[in-house]
């Protein structure tokens, strides 16, 4: 299986950010694409994730966005229902580890298994520490 | 305050509105006055699908016009989302004439298109915007810029219903 694209719609330069910190972490995402809403209507704004998703092959890719319900969401969940050539999940709530396990794993799961994994991972991820440290999630 | 929100809005419901105005207004109900979105099932469902547990009505302009001089009175905090100005414009004549009038209309987002021109961070205005503006002003509606509650507003100066030099 080859190494499955995605792309990340996000307010201001959140995606780009996140991108950032995950290729210091893992190196370069090759097919990793960042899309900010900055400037776009409705309507443009889900012609920028059509055309980036067109891009996608007929295995598909992951859609990943900030929050559930905005501009982003139901941009990439209108193109995703509608026109994705492959299996193509939207994940909201993207964050670093979400990331991350993405990078590990485009390679070894389909989009749909591999989403349903990320939330799982992302979800986990977050923990409060209050006082002493205490074992963590394994990265 | 029934009609809390009464906003021009190109994204409808979004992050603004739903994290932003949501929170402040704590509303009974999202109102998204769009034609073409009353008219398209799948369009709908993905809206209604990004407001959670908060009801949200899709309405075309002429039913919209009865269900908010209904909601008017209320008690309940109504948040009005339509598309563009000129939209607006004919939203508000029609409360106008169904003795409803809004206190205000807030100018959220108007994004680029070709032929708008920019005259505020995320405000892009045409022609029929610049007439609708004049509108709602002969209406005697108050048209405030204001994207987020954290943001100061202001009221949309005179010249903005002109066209530009």
């Amino acid at each position: 299986m080859s190494r499955l694209p995605a792309l990340l719609v996000t307010h201001g330069k959140l995606g780009d950010a996140l991108l950032e910190a995950a290729e210091r972490i893992v190196g370069r995402l090759e097919g990793v694409v960042v899309l900010s809403n900055d400037g776009l209507s409705r309507d443009a704004l889900t012609e920028a994730v059509r055309e980036r998703v067109k891009a996608f092959g007929p295995e598909g890719g992951v859609l990943f966005v900030d929050v559930a319900g905005g501009s982003c969401a139901q941009a990439a969940l209108g193109v995703a229902a509608r026109e994705a050539a492959g299996p193509t999940p939207v994940i909201t709530g993207v964050n670093l580890p979400m990331l991350l396990d993405f990078a590990h794993h485009r390679a070894d799961l389909e989009p749909r298994a591999l989403a349903a994994r990320l939330a799982e991972k992302a979800q986990a991820a977050v923990v409060v520490f209050d006082g002493r440290p205490t074992p963590g999630p394994p990265a | 305050m029934s009609l809390a929100l009464v906003r021009v809005d190109d994204r409808l419901i979004h992050g603004q509105v739903l994290l932003g105005w949501g929170p402040a207004l704590d509303p009974a109900r999202y109102v998204v006055v769009d034609d073409g979105l009353a008219a398209d099932p799948f369009e709908r469902a993905l809206i209604e699908s990004s407001v959670g547990a908060i009801p949200l009505e899709v309405l075309a302009l002429d039913a919209a016009v009865p269900r908010l001089a209904a909601l008017a009175p209320g008690p309940e905090p109504t948040v009005v989302l339509v598309r563009s100005l000129p939209e607006m414009a004919r939203l508000v004549g029609g409360l106008a004439r169904a003795g409803a009038l809004p206190a205000a209309v807030n100018l959220g987002g108007l994004h680029y298109a070709p032929g708008k021109s920019r005259v505020h961070d995320a405000i892009y205005l045409d022609h029929a915007d610049r007439a609708a503006l004049a509108a709602l002003a002969g209406l005697g509606v108050r048209v405030v810029v204001q994207d987020v509650p954290a943001t100061r507003p202001f009221d949309v100066p005179a010249d903005w219903r002109e066209e530009p030099a």
